[in-house]
């Protein structure tokens, strides 16, 4: 998979139909995140994956026939748990989308290619909706999210629209490498889709009402108001951040004060949230923030039928679009 | 409803009430302890029974659990460490 | 409980509690909380009096505010609605900026309702002022908006409602545009053979009994009346069209409207070719001409009709600072609903029209009422069919004195003194009605007219050789163009929606556009006039200042932290922020701005904030609470 990508980052460097791609790096062992301007820096590409980009062919399979049975388990939501021979797309992820608003709020009239989960696409269907990104200058190559990394998420949809996969010869005309595959294809390894509602919110749904509020409690009583969270999100683009206006959140507290911190960010959360969990991922405290925001989510596509980023959506269709203000 | 002198201001607030409630009943607040209701300048009894009505039902749900002190020992840190 | 002061300056509140009387006093102990006011940060100065609103009061605040050199006022006492005004401009004409005053309702919302917790009143007495003088402390001096406007109207329709609110501007001095979509002005005025104010008698109490008597009687109709809607219509449109601070437009149509209150600007087109053609077959064959086009090749077509657009239309752009819409209502016309078939079942239109023809030749006439409204679908009534089917009872009557006339209805709507006279003149005159009911309506077969007749709990049988339809007016096409294009609210009838039913019945919520006639609901022309001359007072009242003043109270963006995501467009009711694309910010025009703070909640960067209710001041007066 990753060879695809890389002929695909290749041929749209060399076309000069993007500017850079920007994806992940992998470097001395470590990955992150890099915009890669040069094709000859494209050896140093990763797609997430922890260990080599050796032995790719015997892995691959290895992890789609192994892992599908892999339980969800909520409280550990941390990426870096697990160390696996893969070479598709590994569970290091990025918050690319974030650096990409960056990078084109300073380069507007540039094209860049980006490396896309199906959480990704969703961020930047909803950014290109709220006039973040200008989707004639985004190129997307799509990788799906394997199988345990979904099961972990609870992720509704852990595919973009189109997406690059094995099956694919390289020597396809280049607009289908661009293009990656449908998937309705039926991909060999196409991750299992999760079922509504989460577990993680179901199994708080479960308990009293007093309970619940005793389990957050626990969790936001540990917030070290780091702000970590706003930090990765890709959602949040705004140049001034509310959670940060003395006068809504007291300042010199810690943990801060609930629940307007956690319940404010929720509440601006409810239209923006594409479910990628990594405000989960980047807490220190381990809050599970995500299974708030998914309730945020749930509670929006019950009100207007429409759960952020999982519909296609462009500014010029803005109006069916359900709206902060109005949630 | 509708008839908001800002024209659609009351759907508006219905909305986000209706977001609010569910949400902080996930927190574990009660999603009684939130209330909207609109009533016209017409219907003041209305109003008088609503409000009423919700104290009394405020009153018997008991004090808010925001109003109960957190012991910061009872967090137990150790749990939810990766 | 901790209040940050503004830097720049030491804030000195003066607060001020007020009696009501004993409406307030009776309940709460305002002299300690006057005393409780004191030990409030920032406050200097706290004082009780017996009425704050009497000429003592008022000048016992602006004296306050000289000797104690105070830079807030607070008042607590009644309704900010009825006298907060009356605060503000004893503040400003003591020097303070209007705007550093603070209002706090001790009456409604402590001594009124908590009549029986003496307690309870009195300490939320002392959380209200505390509040408000929070918020006081952070208030900011603003300066009133202006705005220059140009002293023209745009009426929309010529119908009497139209002719009316031109005529009677152009009366005043103001310029006028009149837009009338038909090649003449006039309305549905001009399909009408009489008004039904002609066959009304003066009100019984002013006529002495022998009046009385001649006045029953059908003589006095004379054959002139026949003209005298025409030359009513005529007359009006005369006057509009010699009157030369009136422009009149017909044939045309409007394409946009931009702007606001006192700077709007129009785009018509006018197509002047049917202008020209007063020969209705001439008419026709443009209208096959057209219709020509749009049946050829797409591609070839649409050069086609540009190219006639560009020929046969001109284009009209004027400035204006005020609209008043007048686009009047269409007849329902029938699809073969009680057989109607244009020639022994007809509409109360066509029937107008057949006494204008003299081509009325029938003796046994039967009328239905209510149809195709207040029915599923078109629930609304009308208001105006009755009147109009009794009208040309009358009329028919009148004609044919021996004639027999039956009026099939479910609820007569003969609203007013000189309607329901004339009901029982008509009744007088030998005009049978009969009610029927909804669920069973009259059935029209070969000349019969058969019905249920619920009072006397049997079938009925009427032989006619006319059915007439009493059809209700509806909402036409181009309303609902115009108010897609000027964005302007219709109600579920699709009639235009005024902004307050009894409070503002003229006027649409946007400022600066009226409405007027059977645009708003079915009206009758007498309606429709004074409709018309209140909208053109209206729109005069507006026209005739110098400067547009508007509250300063009006949402402002901040365009170093705003991210344009538009959140605040999408929520914004008036239509007041528009993108910026080059500098990626929305931007909030402050004179459609009405102040409403939606787009201040849904900014999730608070890069919006309302004057007057900033995010600062408002977070104290909630920090205050506890």
């Amino acid at each position: 998979m990753i060879e695809h990508v890389k002929t695909i980052a290749k041929q749209l460097l060399e076309s000069g139909q993007i500017t850079g791609f920007l994806s992940l790096k992998k470097e001395h062992g470590q990955i992150g995140p890099h915009l890669f301007q040069s094709v000859d820096q494209l050896d140093y590409l990763c797609l997430g994956d922890t260990t080599g980009t050796e032995n790719r062919e015997s892995s691959t399979e290895e992890r789609y026939s192994g892992t599908v049975e892999s339980k969800p388990e909520i409280e550990t939501n941390r990426a870096s748990g697990k160390q696996e021979n893969q070479s598709g797309a590994g569970k290091s992820r990025y918050p690319l989308n974030k650096i990409l608003v960056r990078i084109s709020r300073n380069y507007p009239s540039d094209c860049f290619g980006i490396l896309v989960r199906g959480c990704d696409e969703r961020g930047l269907k909803r950014l290109f909706a709220l006039n973040q990104l200008d989707p004639d200058k985004v190129v997307r190559v799509g990788i799906a999210c394997p199988q345990d990394l979904a099961d972990e998420c609870e992720c509704l949809e852990p595919w973009p629209d189109k997406w690059v996969n094995d099956t694919e010869k390289t020597d396809g005309s280049e607009k289908e490498k661009i293009d990656g595959t449908e998937k309705s294809d039926k991909a060999p390894h196409e991750p299992v889709r999760q079922k509504l509602p989460c577990e993680s919110v179901a199994r708080l749904e479960s308990l009293e009402a007093r309970d619940r509020f005793d389990w957050w409690m626990e969790h936001f009583a540990r917030c070290i108001k780091c702000y970590g969270c706003r930090d990765i999100c890709p959602m949040c683009f705004c140049k001034e951040c509310s959670l940060q206006d003395d006068n809504l959140v007291r300042t010199g507290e810690i943990p801060p004060e609930y629940p307007v911190f956690h319940l404010a960010r929720a509440v601006h959360m409810a239209e923006r949230c594409i479910d990628c969990g990594l405000c989960s991922e980047a807490c220190p405290a381990a809050i599970p923030l995500r299974t708030l925001y998914k309730k945020a989510g749930d509670i929006m596509s019950n009100e207007s039928g429409v759960r952020p980023g999982y519909s296609d959506l462009t500014p010029s269709d803005i109006g069916n679009l359900p709206q902060t203000g109005e949630y | 409803m509708g008839e908001c002198h800002y024209l659609e201001g009351n759907y508006t607030a219905q909305k986000r009430i209706n977001f609010l409630k569910p949400l902080i009943n996930f927190v574990g607040i009660e999603k009684e302890r939130l209330h909207a209701k609109w009533v016209s300048s017409a219907q003041a009894s209305e109003l008088v029974n609503d409000i009423t009505n919700f104290i009394d039902d405020l009153r018997e749900m008991g004090p808010s659990p925001l109003k109960s002190k957190i012991n910061p020992d009872s967090i137990k840190t150790d749990r939810y460490k990766p | 409980m901790q209040f940050i002061h503004p830097i720049q300056e030491i804030v000195r509140t003066g607060v001020f509690i007020c009696h009501c009387g004993s409406n307030i006093a009776g309940i709460v102990d305002c002299r300690s909380l006057t005393k409780y006011c004191l030990t409030l940060p920032g406050v200097v100065h706290a004082t009780d009096n017996l009425y704050t609103c009497s000429e003592a009061g008022i000048r016992q605040i602006m004296e306050a505010i000289k000797n104690n050199d105070l830079n807030r006022v607070v008042v607590a006492s009644c309704s900010p609605r009825t006298h907060q005004p009356l605060f503000q401009s004893a503040c400003k004409e003591a020097g303070l900026n209007p705007y550093l005053f603070e209002m706090v309702n001790i009456r409604e919302q402590c001594s009124w309702v908590h009549a029986k917790d003496l307690e309870g009143a009195n300490k939320k007495s002392r959380d209200l002022v505390r509040m408000g003088v929070a918020k006081a402390s952070f208030l900011k001096p603003m300066i009133e908006i202006e705005s220059s406007l140009v002293p023209a109207a745009l009426v929309i329709g010529g119908g009497v409602a139209g002719l009316s609110a031109a005529t009677a501007m152009a009366g005043m001095g103001l310029r006028v545009f009149l837009v009338e979509k038909e090649p003449q002005p006039g309305g549905l005025l001009n399909n009408l053979y009489s008004l039904a104010s002609e066959y009304q008698q003066p009100c019984v109490h002013h006529l002495s009994e022998p009046e009385y008597q001649s006045s029953c009687t059908l003589q006095h109709f004379s054959s002139e009346h026949q003209s005298s809607v025409r030359h009513y219509i005529d007359d009006l449109i005369k006057q509009t069209e010699t009157n030369p601070d009136i422009t009149v437009y017909t044939s045309s149509q409007i394409l946009s409207v931009t702007g606001y209150i006192g700077n709007f600007e129009f785009i018509a087109k006018r197509d002047i070719k049917r202008d020209a053609v007063q020969n209705n077959i001439e008419h026709v064959a443009v209208q096959n001409r057209s219709q020509d086009i749009v049946a050829r090749n797409n591609v070839i077509a649409k050069a086609d009709i540009e190219s006639y657009l560009k020929e046969n239309t001109e284009r009209i752009r004027q400035k204006v600072g005020c609209i008043i819409v007048a686009t009047g209502a269409v007849p329902y016309q029938p699809d073969k609903e009680f057989g109607y078939n244009g020639s022994t079942v007809i509409t109360q239109m066509e029937l107008e029209r057949s006494f204008l023809d003299n081509t009325f030749k029938s003796d046994r006439v039967v009328m239905i009422q209510c149809v195709g409204s207040r029915t599923s679908g078109r629930e609304y009534c009308s208001k105006i069919c009755c009147m109009t089917a009794v009208k040309n009872a009358m009329v028919i009557k009148q004609k044919k004195p021996d004639s027999e006339i039956h009026i099939l209805y479910r609820d007569m709507q003969m609203y007013g003194v000189e309607n329901e006279k004339m009901l029982w003149d008509a009744r007088g005159a030998g005009i049978r009605f009969y009610v029927y009911n909804e669920k069973e309506p009259p059935v029209v077969e070969n000349g019969v007219v058969g019905f249920y007749d619920p009072l006397m709990g049997e079938f009925k049988q009427i032989s006619c050789d006319l059915t007439v339809l009493s059809t209700p007016l509806t909402p036409s096409k181009e309303s609902g163009c115009l108010a897609k294009i000027m964005k302007l609210p219709v109600d579920h009838d699709g009639f235009f929606l005024e902004a307050h039913a009894k409070l503002r019945p003229l006027d649409f919520s946007a400022d600066g556009i009226f409405v007027c006639g059977s645009a708003r609901y079915p009206a009758t022309s007498m309606e429709a006039r004074a409709e018309g001359l209140g909208a053109a007072s209206r729109a005069a009242s507006v026209l005739f200042r110098e400067r547009l003043v508007k509250s300063a109270i009006v949402a402002k963006i901040d365009s170093e932290t705003c991210v344009m995501c538009e959140d605040c467009l999408k929520i914004c009711p008036f239509e007041a922020i528009t993108r910026n694309p080059e500098k990626m910010v929305c931007q909030i025009n402050p004179i459609l701005c009405k102040g409403c703070g939606c787009c201040a909640a849904a900014c999730p960067s608070q890069s919006v904030t309302l004057a007057g209710f900033e995010h600062q001041q408002l977070f104290a007066q909630i920090r205050a609470i506890n």
